[in-house]
């Protein structure tokens, strides 16, 4: 019989037509035949789907497994953002590290651009590192349960005395009763100011203790008009922050959102007043941001008073250092505060080498970390916090209030879901900055939507709590 | 046997198709089958990428696209949705004159013009040059103060807006944007195969009838390039609603006041800054519905053009 003869049998043909009838197979379809050629075709086919999907098994099943054995040394992976300066800090504490415990190798991820994004890929795809950098999203990945509690190992530990640090401090990498870690260092927004301008409107520097007047005042006679009508250099760049009028967006518990309150619509309505009625501060129409870095604003004098970061400050005194400039406390509005967030390593709860990687972590809160670390963030041990203040020399003179902004602290509350919360905040904001929508309106909305998310998180903590 | 292939050469043959078509086959099935078929599952479960799916039913869809009562009054459930959506479609209406730009080039690179290859190929540059580096050079364009566009307006005494940071004027920049990217590359190509493919018979028809240039364009050439605008218009269309992502996490960041945000943009937010991936999986698949109900449509009102 000729290969591709098909059988001329009608019993073989209805014994296989009742053969498949079984497996719901018809005549014509795809696996209803007895043709050798396309069988073999098929078969093939097949063959290659099944070491696809053998080698995909394979893949995934290995995924976390490449490329980090080493069997020689404990091996601890350290991510953090990349940045010139404090890259090299890190490495240089990571080699003292290793001369000091040879039996650990400790490789160092800087990672450029979308920190958390990819951190939370690199996690998802089981190659997460031991050790990580973390910020303001602490509670987005602690509330997933990324991170080792080290609660237990800080109350045996003698190397750390939680008694140096501010309860905001230790609070802030702290979620239902567990601290997952301690901040290095503190971030904090500081007002800078052209000292030269203000001697040329004949005013006097600002003083710490200044008021919300005194603030109009200074900005109203900093801000310049040209001939033309145009405003040749504002007064001020930038927006007073609301918890200074004693408003917040969600409580601390991320239980409440607060957003809806005469607090919060009266910081709208102030720094709306700054834009409009006083045009001491840019519109959004005004802002001049594409293709010019904020740094330019003050370096060519278009703005005298504007607000900056620690972060901001090594490469500030650099940019600025042919300018007269110093910096000074917010103005009291309803309360004195100053924004603030922490720079910390956490480490993550599935390492291999809990005991290594605390060790390697503690390092992160020791002196000369802290004190190599406070060109962009003040240290979070206030002992280390006033040796770095009076290691400070030059620019800006007024550096030692950092201390004092140290007890002011207002944090915005880390709660789980943050950055989605805070999305729409910015979102309805934009809104009321472009006078699209009114303080009251704005907040009514943003209040609806908030509190509905907030009770689908809340739902959802549920079903995971119930599972 | 004499007619046809031996018995063994044709199993050979039919499993060598097999082979060759083996890589991409895989490649699609690995990259685009399996993840969209993930992905629609995905959309019934709530997931953070940490812990574990959780089967939710439509409960992403009601979020989704369900209203509920609030305050006495019918809200949507995600109102950023539906004003997201909003934004995607109104950044599709340069499609129609993205279309015509670029018919109205095809037609003029279609004369047998000295030097022509040269200005063809610089027509069709912004589609090599296309990605980050266009949109940077656009972000100069649009600077407020030192940008080409409002140095040229203020050249006739117009104080040019903050074209992308001004809520009434970042939907239009972004749309010019696409527009300049859109007139000169492969729509223009498209059209300019389809104009060669129309014969010379018919013009020189209607030239012994005394027609008109615009007759010609409107009687012969329009009708017979209706199958390539067909395809231009829906390719254009699936185009705008995956569209707007770059533009968005490039240059506005989806602002000023969400204006600039499009689907493509909320669905990434939803998934790898919010990592709510089931949430943002509902999204795709609304979306991968959207695109499909309107190709059936336009391919049953297409169905005309070959007539």
């Amino acid at each position: 019989m000729a290969m591709n003869e098909k059988p001329s049998s009608g019993t073989l043909r209805a014994g296989l037509k009742k053969a498949l009838s079984f497996f719901h197979l018809k005549e014509g379809s795809f696996f209803y035949s007895y043709d050798r050629e396309k069988l073999v075709s098929r078969g093939i086919i097949f063959l290659l789907l099944l070491i696809y999907i053998s080698v995909t098994v394979y893949i995934f099943s290995q995924s976390g497994k490449i490329g980090i054995s080493d069997s020689r040394k404990i091996k601890l992976v350290v991510a953090v953002p990349a940045g010139q300066e404090t890259t090299k800090i890190y490495m240089e504490l990571i080699k003292r590290f290793e001369v000091k415990n040879p039996d650990i190798k400790v490789e160092l991820r800087d990672i450029a651009g979308n920190y958390y994004q990819k951190l939370l890929l690199m996690i998802v795809g089981n190659i997460g590192p031991d050790l990580m950098w973390m910020g303001q999203s602490f509670s987005e990945f602690a509330d997933r349960g990324v991170f080792m509690d080290i609660s237990e190992r800080l109350k045996t530990d003698k190397d750390i005395d939680l008694a140096n640090y501010e309860s905001t401090v230790v609070r802030w990498y702290t979620q239902d009763g567990h601290i997952y870690g301690i901040p290095y260092g503190i971030d904090l927004k500081f007002l800078a100011y052209n000292k030269k301008l203000f001697r040329k409107a004949g005013l006097a520097y600002p003083r710490d203790n200044w008021t919300y007047e005194d603030f109009l005042e200074n900005a109203r006679k900093l801000t310049v008009v040209d001939k033309s009508g145009r405003i040749s250099r504002f007064g001020f760049r930038g927006r007073l922050d609301y918890s200074l009028f004693g408003a917040q967006v969600i409580s601390e518990d991320g239980k409440k959102i607060l957003c809806n309150t005469p607090n919060m619509i009266n910081y709208f309505k102030i720094n709306l007043e700054l834009q409009q009625k006083w045009r001491v501060t840019p519109r959004p129409e005004d802002e001049q941001q594409q293709g010019l870095d904020r740094y330019s604003y003050f370096s060519q004098e278009r703005v005298a008073m504007m607000y900056f970061c620690t972060w901001d400050l090594f490469f500030i005194k650099t940019r600025f250092k042919d300018i007269d400039w110093d910096i000074v406390m917010n103005p009291k509005i309803s309360k004195k505060t100053q924004w603030a967030s922490s720079q910390g390593i956490v480490i993550a709860k599935n390492t291999k080498y809990p005991d290594a990687a605390w060790k390697l972590a503690k390092i992160f809160l020791s002196r000369d970390f802290q004190l190599a670390m406070s060109f962009e963030c003040l240290p979070s041990d206030y002992r280390y916090a006033q040796e770095a203040v009076s290691l400070h020399t030059g620019k800006p003179e007024n550096y030692p209030i950092l201390l004092k902004m140290m007890k002011l602290l207002s944090p915005i509350p880390r709660v789980p879901h943050l950055q989605e919360l805070f999305a729409g905040f910015n979102n309805v904001s934009s809104r009321v900055w472009n006078g699209l929508d009114t303080p009251e309106t704005a907040m009514t909305k943003l209040e609806q939507s908030l509190n509905r998310k907030l009770q689908k998180f809340k739902t959802l903590q549920q079903h995971t709590e119930e599972k | 046997m004499i007619m046809g292939f031996p018995e063994q050469k044709h199993i050979g043959r039919n499993t060598t198709a097999w082979l060759y078509l083996a890589p991409n086959f895989l490649g699609f099935l690995s990259f685009t089958f399996i993840p969209v078929l993930f992905a629609i599952v995905l959309s019934f479960f709530r997931w953070d990428i940490f812990n574990p799916p959780q089967f939710v039913g439509f409960e992403n869809l009601r979020d989704l696209l369900g209203m509920s009562i609030v305050n006495g009054k019918i809200a949507f459930n995600d109102p950023y949705f539906w004003k997201y959506l909003w934004n995607t479609v109104f950044l599709m209406l340069t499609i129609p004159v993205n279309m015509l730009v670029s018919l109205l080039i095809a037609i003029m690179l279609n004369h047998p013009l000295k030097c022509i290859g040269f200005f063809r190929s610089i027509f069709y540059l912004p589609t090599i040059c296309g990605g980050v580096g266009i949109l940077l050079l656009w972000s100069f364009i649009y600077n407020p103060e030192f940008g080409l566009l409002n140095q040229a307006l203020a050249l006739i005494g117009i104080k040019g807006p903050g074209w992308l940071t001004d809520c009434t004027w970042a939907k239009p920049a972004i749309m010019l944007m696409g527009t300049w990217g859109a007139m000169g590359g492969t729509n223009m190509l498209l059209y300019l195969a389809g104009l060669q493919g129309i014969s010379e018979e018919l013009y020189e028809a209607a030239n012994i009838d005394g027609a008109s240039v615009f007759q010609k364009f409107r009687h012969i050439t329009l009708p017979m390039l209706r199958p390539t605008s067909f395809f231009i218009f829906i390719m254009s269309v699936i185009a705008g609603f995956q569209g707007g992502f770059d533009a968005a996490f490039i240059l506005t960041g989806g602002g000023p006041a969400g204006a600039t945000t499009t689907l493509s943009y909320y669905i990434f937010n939803h998934a790898f800054v919010w990592f709510n991936m089931g949430y943002a999986a509902t999204i795709a698949l609304v979306l991968f519905l959207i695109v499909l109900i309107i190709t059936i449509i336009n391919w049953r009102f297409g169905g005309n053009v070959h007539e």
